[in-house]
């Protein structure tokens, strides 16, 4: 997380429009990635994303800069949207309606961007995931993107629980520090 | 064309100069917009006099929108044909994109009103017995060949603008897979104009009314962009009727497709489009007589290699398999080669 993030948001509030489009050009991909991971469903993706962006455009004056990263604060809405319209069974569009903001149509060459954009945030991490020793990769990717229990792990490989909690922990310590954030 | 994400940046914009807007006014600065009141004719005359410099040029987006048609009714996705010509490019820059979505927002009123609101369209196409142009049957060979059974329904068939399909000259072009490519001559074909004429004059004034809303840094092209599209919404109101051809896409789940309304584009480029296949990685397009395979080359990009890939032309038609095009990737340059395999053209696509 570079300081700019949190700069960009402090000066849309002090009157600087063009800071908040230029946070959303610089989070687009990485939220839409946040979405595509969790749902695997490009138009819901898309849907998402926009309702998440007029949020965080919504509450951007009662963001502080400092109590946390800008990017964890977006990934903040975006998890509540995300459980939000899994409780509902729909995405809301609140914050939206709450800007006034038209309803947009997706077609598919939309939905191309949305994996492709999704691409682009996924290229960098998938790297770093590729990089980390072997038994931390099995590990971190069978805990965080296949969500098996640890226990499971463990028997599959022929390890402790404990152990595999330390590849975990590990593996997504080394995530942070190679991307100097948290995610 | 991708334009939901642009459309988006161009409302949380707006919005986020509402708001800016809002705490302004509320605030102890008021003064500014004592500024800004002042500051608007300014901008709105600087910008009608870039808009009149601009008038002689065409609009690419518009010009690519007469090019292509799309099917509409189909449950498959629509193939999308990217442009007849090197200069009518269907896409349209970022920018370009933000300037579309103030536009589209300025004029919605007026062209949702009665008196604008576009005709209805007859989907149903006219069939006829008669023969297509002799200059439309001199490029297409497969059209002249014998004519082969038809599975598409009539319905559904392409254009669906009420224009005539020549039903005699439906050509079975190649199947791939489970896929089967008709070309289908359609005749009697206008340019596509989306409003009645007489409201040309009130999109403009819509326009000029939400110039303050806008950007001022995008005051200036928004107002150039409708000027240049209502331009060529003139052109094409006197644009005299002509033969075209569409490929349509007849898969298990359904057909689509997309026309060309110019011969001549027809003869001098071809037509390269994606989509409508039933599976997003298929490059179809058709080509005149003498081109007997096509190499499509990829430019390298940050998550893909250069790439040629060739394919063979089967009744006018080529079907090209390149993963990237799902990814909305096109070739830059299409290559048509003759029975011999040697390159006779070389059409550029500079936008892709």
């Amino acid at each position: 997380m570079t300081a700019s993030d949190e700069d960009l948001l402090e000066r849309f509030v002090a009157g600087d429009v063009q800071a908040f489009v230029a946070f959303y050009r610089m989070h687009l991909p990485a939220v839409v990635a946040f979405f595509m991971r969790r749902t695997r469903d490009r138009e819901l993706s898309a849907d998402l994303t926009a309702e998440v962006f007029a949020a965080a455009l919504v509450a951007a004056p009662r963001f502080r800069a400092g109590e946390y990263p800008a990017r964890a604060w977006l990934y903040g809405i975006a998890a509540h949207k995300l459980a939000d319209s899994r409780r509902r069974g729909r995405v809301e569009d609140q914050a939206r309606r709450r800007l006034a903001l038209e309803p947009l149509m997706i077609d598919d060459e939309d939905l191309r961007r949305v994996e492709e954009l999704a691409g682009q945030a996924d290229a960098g991490l998938e790297a770093a995931v590729d990089a980390l020793p072997a038994q931390q990769r099995d590990a971190l990717l069978a805990r965080v993107v296949d969500e098996r229990a640890y226990s499971e792990i463990a028997t599959q490989m022929s390890c402790s629980e404990m152990v595999v909690r330390q590849r975990v922990s590990r593996g997504l310590r080394a995530l942070r520090a190679r991307f100097k954030e948290s995610v | 064309m991708s334009r939901f994400f642009e459309e988006l940046e161009a409302q949380l914009h707006g919005a986020a100069r509402e708001r800016a807007h809002s705490r302004v006014q509320a605030g102890p600065r008021g003064r500014r917009l004592g500024w800004l009141r002042t500051a608007v004719p300014v901008a709105l005359a600087l910008s009608t006099t870039a808009a009149v410099a601009a008038l002689a040029l065409v609009l690419l987006g518009h010009q690519a929108r007469q090019a292509g048609r799309q099917a509409g009714g189909s449950p498959s996705p629509p193939q999308v044909i990217l442009g007849g010509t090197p200069y009518a490019p269907l896409t349209v820059t970022p920018l370009q994109r933000q300037e579309l979505g103030y536009i589209h927002g300025a004029e919605r009123r007026v062209l949702n009103s009665a008196a604008c609101r576009p005709p209805a369209v007859n989907r149903t196409p006219l069939l006829s017995q008669r023969t297509p142009s002799a200059q439309l049957l001199s490029i297409l060979g497969v059209l002249r060949g014998p004519a082969t059974p038809v599975q598409i329904n009539p319905d559904s068939m392409l254009p669906p603008d009420g224009e005539t399909v020549y039903i005699r000259y439906v050509r079975l072009a190649r199947t791939v897979g489970r896929v089967s490519f008709y070309l289908v001559p359609a005749g009697h074909w206008l340019p596509i104009r989306s409003n009645p004429k007489r409201c040309y004059a009130q999109q403009l004034k819509a326009l000029h009314e939400a110039l303050p809303e806008i950007p001022a840094g995008l005051r200036a092209g928004t107002l150039t962009l409708l000027v240049r599209q209502i331009a060529a919404d003139r052109q094409a109101d006197r644009s005299q009727a002509t033969d075209g051809i569409c490929l349509q896409a007849v898969t298990p789940r359904g057909a689509s497709g997309s026309c060309l309304d110019s011969v001549a584009d027809l003869a001098g480029w071809g037509t390269i489009g994606a989509g409508g296949t039933g599976t997003s990685d298929l490059l179809t397009g058709v080509v005149p007589d003498g081109v007997k395979s096509v190499t499509l080359r990829f430019k390298a990009t940050k998550h893909w290699r250069a790439l040629s890939v060739t394919g063979d032309v089967v009744g006018n038609v080529f079907v090209v398999r390149a993963a990237r095009a799902a990814y909305g990737l096109f070739p830059t340059k299409i290559l048509w080669r003759d029975a011999g395999g040697r390159v006779v053209k070389i059409v550029g696509l500079p936008w892709a």
